[in-house]
């Protein structure tokens, strides 16, 4: 180890640039139509981030959205436009392409539906300087209509997921913590966490549960997942694929179904669900009434069916 | 970085509350919050000058606070029945109740939210010349005195996250943005006092209680630049949080408060070099005391604040600076072993002078003459070409430079690399600091041309190189290989790390926990 040495060295007040402490990183943001939404959030990735960026526009629009990354792009900024016409599947089949896109080591996703705010990413990339073990952070995600938080992290209240903080004034939550899970809108990735473990063919696209699916694997891969509330941002939830017709509903129970299973809270749904199963489990037996009518009668009736013509007599359910 | 672990007690803290009546409407809510809130151990010290004439004849400030301390034991209650002439006075008043190190001083118009006091108080532990922290105020009650047709609602959006001077006025810092910004800490110029914590050191002493007119502001924003005068610090921290009902205790917008206000003022403005500014201004404004019995000071704008690059934006709590600080000490280490008259040092990559003062400062104490090659263009492919595009960087190098006194050891050569290299002798460097471009190609041909320069028992060093690049992982080793045309991959810098490699097998040395490497010749 080199000594030290009585040279008094400190400069007084140097001028430098605020970037030049900071390491450039990938933007990655999704776009699917709602240039309403894209435009802002793009202006306020160019106001409001300190270390310089490469932007990663992965798209899906059939609306103008194209033409205004040309332009964008011819003003000279660092920015990878990828299109397809056909849509996407899924969330994860986006990060993959865009990570494949990825320059640099640290990697943030933007949905066009949050506005980021001032220094967002600063405290977040010096807490992944400082843990090579952390492979996700989240930040602070703020309802736009009324200021309030969104997603300080996300928790389990026994089997199902809550956003931390939903609800609390903005100013709190203002901590760095390690929450059992994390939203995917608005979050920095170290690229060698991700790569490789996000799969695409797990769950029903854009209707929920991906994400928090998402950072558990990293977590079952000996990744952290930090949350840090010193980075924030404003989300418009459910803007730019958001839908409740029935069978986005349907498809989103699906994948809380997959979810549970794979994480191992199945049993903890269950026992808080009871008339639920009786639904399901009905519903599956009228199927197989359905079926055995179907085939002419040629099947018998399993007691199963009594049962259920027992319990309709009985209007239980 | 700095960090603090909010759910830990450090050690026990007083805490001033002054009321003046509004039992109901202010002082149990502000009360409440506290005890709901804090999470050091606290010694609250209640100073009251409520009467029983007050909120209708109905006060029942000293009762209330009687059953509290049977309740909570942690609390002392001073009553005066003759009214406070200060706020100095009330706070020395509460300072000779306690005897903790540092205390915080909490208006009963202020509702402190969640860990308001954990942050700031490990931040005074840590940092023993700080003698004020101001905390983030948030508005309350704004809204309710809105006029007819003003539908904009603030209640909820920052009153102040410290105190700066535009002119001769203070200004509250992040006045109406939403309130989860400013969650930093920074040195400030003044602070508020509705809302601080104190060391107790700082301002014993140092509360003047009879220059004020009473309770019509100015005091507290004297309060710390006087402490700043007397050389503590004065720092905003936006981890701790309250809300803050302003003039509801004591505020009054008559003629007669509005007279005292003024007469506060000019003594501020004398006290602390403003006052020809502010007639410069208002030369119409009537002048109060034009005898020459305030005594100035100095000139407020003068004192130092002690702002680095690393406090000036975000403070404590976020920028590394211990990275940098032995990277600091292993580069002037490094140079003061062969410094020494006619030693020849070179820099490639200068910028903005970061490395070069440092270098520079060793040629003033030991001698020798530093060569700074730098095109100040920007590395092509980089980020730093934009930036060179966007401003004067060789410009701002000069300024830098001149401004540190450092001129006269440094000669500046504007030219790339290798054609500074040309016109050096072979064998008459004796210290060579290679931090330009950190693209492989690039980098190896620097370091592979400035070599046959260096004379023997010189050092020849350089910057950014982050491990041996024989001893990484495979899978990282192929990471880096895919990343060797950029100068930076968000954690490594893999053109130095293989160049390195590629021209000195592991033949040098990295300084423990830096990225300064270096050869012996």
């Amino acid at each position: 180890m080199l000594e030290k040495n009585s040279v008094q060295t400190k400069p007084r007040k140097l001028q430098t640039q605020k970037t030049s402490s900071l390491p450039p990183i990938d933007v990655i943001v999704i776009t699917h139509d709602h240039l309403d939404l894209t435009i802002p959030c793009i202006e306020l990735l160019y106001e409001n981030t300190k270390a310089p960026f490469h932007l990663i526009v992965i798209d899906d629009s059939q609306d103008v959205t194209p033409e205004y990354f040309a332009k964008l792009k011819k003003s000279g900024k660092d920015i990878t436009f990828y299109h397809q016409d056909e849509p996407f599947k899924c969330g994860n089949q986006i990060f993959n392409i865009g990570l494949g896109l990825c320059k640099y080591e640290y990697v943030a996703t933007v949905m066009n539906s949050v506005r980021v705010e001032p220094d967002w990413e600063i405290v977040a990339l010096q807490i992944m300087a400082m843990d090579s073990k952390i492979g996700i952070i989240g930040f602070k995600s703020i309802f736009p209509h009324n200021g309030l938080i969104e997603s300080a992290g996300i928790d389990f209240d026994g089997h199902k997921p809550i956003d931390i903080g939903r609800g609390m004034p903005a100013h709190r939550f203002t901590q760095v913590s390690e929450p059992p899970s994390l939203q995917w809108a608005f979050a920095l990735l170290r690229k060698e966490a991700v790569v490789g473990n996000l799969d695409e063919n797990v769950y029903h696209g854009f209707v929920g549960w991906d994400d928090i699916d998402n950072t558990m694997v990293l977590k079952k891969k000996g990744w952290k997942a930090i949350y840090c509330g010193m980075g924030a941002g404003y989300h418009l939830t459910h803007a730019t694929r958001g839908s409740d017709n029935p069978s986005v509903l349907q498809k989103n129970k699906e994948n809380a179904e997959i979810f549970y299973k794979r994480w191992g809270l199945w049993d903890l749904y269950v026992q808080s669900n009871p008339l639920e199963m009786i639904r399901r489990d009905i519903a599956e037996l009228k199927a197989m009434v359905l079926a055995i009518k179907n085939d002419n009668g040629k099947g018998k009736l399993p007691e199963d069916i009594k049962l259920l013509e027992e319990v309709n007599a009985n209007k239980v359910i | 970085m700095e960090t603090y672990k909010t759910g830990r007690l450090t050690e026990p803290i007083d805490i001033i509350l002054p009321t003046h009546g509004k039992l109901e409407e202010l002082t149990v809510p502000c009360v409440q919050a506290l005890y709901a809130h804090t999470r050091n151990l606290f010694h609250l010290i209640v100073v009251d000058d409520s009467t029983p004439d007050m909120n209708g004849g109905k006060d029942q400030t000293p009762q209330w606070f009687k059953t509290m301390q049977i309740e909570h034991g942690n609390i002392t209650y001073i009553h005066s029945d003759t009214p406070f002439k200060s706020g100095n006075q009330i706070f020395n008043l509460g300072l000779q109740y306690g005897n903790a190190r540092f205390v915080a001083t909490v208006m009963n118009s202020v509702r402190v939210e969640p860990d308001w006091d954990v942050v700031a108080v490990q931040m005074m532990a840590n940092k023993p010349k700080v003698g004020i922290i101001g905390l983030k105020c948030l508005k309350l009650g704004w809204d309710n005195k809105r006029i007819e047709g003003d539908n904009v609602k603030t209640d909820g959006l920052i009153e102040s996250a410290g105190v700066c001077m535009n002119d001769y006025t203070p200004c509250d810092m992040g006045r109406n943005e939403p309130s989860h910004r400013l969650s930093v800490s920074y040195p400030c110029f003044s602070l508020q006092w509705a809302f601080a914590l104190l060391r107790r050191e700082a301002v014993v002493g140092n509360l003047d209680e009879d220059m004020w007119e009473s309770f019509v502001g100015w005091d507290d924003i004297d309060n710390t630049l006087y402490l700043r005068y007397k050389g503590w610090e004065a720092w905003y921290c936006g981890l701790g949080v309250g809300y803050h009902l302003t003039h509801a205790t004591r505020g009054s917008t008559s003629d007669e408060a509005l007279i005292k206000n003024r007469k506060n003022a000019e003594i501020f403005y004398k006290r602390w070099g403003y006052w020809d500014k502010f007639r410069q201004r208002n030369p119409y404004a009537p002048e109060y005391f034009p005898n020459g019995n305030v005594k100035f000071l100095c000139n407020a704008d003068e004192l130092p604040l002690n702002v680095t690059d690393e406090t000036t934006n975000f403070g404590s709590i976020i920028l590394n600076k211990s990275l940098w600080v032995a990277e600091e000490n292993a580069l002037t280490t490094l140079a003061t072993k062969v410094a020494k008259q006619s030693a020849v040092l070179v820099e490639v990559g200068s910028w903005f002078g970061n490395s070069t003062c440092l270098l520079a400062n060793v040629v003033k104490a030991s001698g020798g003459h530093l060569h700074c090659v730098d095109h100040w263009k920007g590395s092509e492919g980089t980020l730093t070409r934009q930036e060179a595009t966007e401003q004067d960087i060789y410009g701002l190098f000069v300024e830098n430079m001149r401004g540190l006194g450092l001129w006269e050891y440094i000669t500046p050569m504007v030219i790339d690399s290798k054609t500074a290299c040309e016109t050096f002798k072979d064998n008459s460097i004796d210290f060579l600091f290679l931090d330009g471009d950190h693209r492989y190609q690039q980098f190896k041909e620097d370091l592979t041309i400035w070599i046959p320069k260096m004379k023997t028992g010189g050092i020849i060093c350089g910057h950014d190189c982050d491990a041996y690049y024989s001893k990484v992982s495979p899978e990282l080793k192929e990471h880096l290989d895919k990343h060797l045309d950029i100068d930076f991959t968000g954690v490594h810098h893999a053109g130095v790390m293989k160049g390195l490699f590629e021209v000195f097998n592991d033949d040098y040395s990295i300084v423990d926990d830096t990225r300064i490497w270096f050869k012996e010749i």
